[in-house]
């Protein structure tokens, strides 16, 4: 089962952050979370043509809500909240 | 008078959730001292004037703050004016049966799967995850599982017959995607 984004919504894997700094391992609630991932899914309204599914993405860090599905949390986005992608 | 600007005259019965029925035996239900609006408001509306989609005599399904006075859409006695727009939420045929109308799907909640034995009480369903059970006239099809943005899905409560059901809707732009 795959998952397709509709509308202009964009799912992003979130990237994250090292487990470990300075030697020390750091527990999943108190790594920063990184304002970049790969587009899973877009949406086929998405106006911008640059952001493609696999491509890396950056955005603000507060925009979006994550969705759980399967284990796995993504980040939905609005395809006007991706101010970069690589 | 015929309606303008993509408006539609209803009429409502404001007592229309006064009864309940529960087998053959009629209740008087004390909703109006609810302090639920979705409860206690009336939801189901008859066309008076409408337009291409909607006749006069179909009944209506629609959104709980339209009728409870005093309504912005008021204009006399049980009559309202309404815009037809996605306040309206499905066409209610006689054995009960809702058609979802101006992008709005009914769909049903999905309960979260425990690892765990869960008392009934204590199970509770998924905020942004629904199943299509008519996806109206959108690009949706029975059986789809669609995610949402959180808590999009709105709980109606109507009365068929003096029988109480309820319902789920969606509109479809708060659907984010959609398991294929």
């Amino acid at each position: 089962m795959e998952i397709q984004a509709t509308n202009n919504f964009v799912w992003v894997k979130r990237d994250e952050a090292s487990s470990e700094s300075a030697g020390l391992y750091i527990p999943v609630a108190g790594r920063p979370k990184l304002s970049t991932g790969t587009a899973i899914s877009v949406g086929g309204l998405t106006k911008d043509i640059k952001i493609k599914k696999g491509k890396k993405c950056f955005f603000h860090g507060t925009v979006g809500f994550e969705v759980e599905y399967e284990g796995e949390v993504f980040l939905v986005l609005n395809d006007e909240h991706i101010i970069g992608v690589l | 008078m015929k309606p303008a600007n993509n408006k539609i005259i209803v009429q409502v019965n404001p007592d229309q959730k006064d009864t309940i029925k529960i087998g053959d035996i009629e209740f008087q239900s004390a909703l109006k001292y609810e302090v639920n609006y979705r409860y206690k408001s009336p939801t189901i509306a008859t066309v008076v004037e409408g337009n291409d989609i909607v006749r006069e005599g179909d009944v209506l399904l629609c959104h709980h703050n339209l009728f409870y006075l005093p309504s912005p859409y008021h204009l006399n006695e049980d009559f309202f004016s309404v815009p037809f727009s996605k306040v309206l939420f499905a066409k209610l045929i006689s054995d009960g049966t809702l058609i979802p109308i101006c992008g709005n799907m009914i769909c049903e909640e999905i309960p979260i799967k425990y690892y765990l034995m869960m008392p009934p009480e204590l199970q509770q369903v998924h905020k942004n995850r629904y199943k299509v059970v008519d996806g109206g006239w959108t690009m949706y099809k029975k059986g789809d599982i669609v995610f949402t943005r959180p808590s999009s899905g709105y709980t109606i409560i109507y009365n068929v017959n003096g029988e109480e059901r309820k319902a789920v809707k969606v509109d479809s732009e708060m659907i984010c995607g959609v398991l294929k």
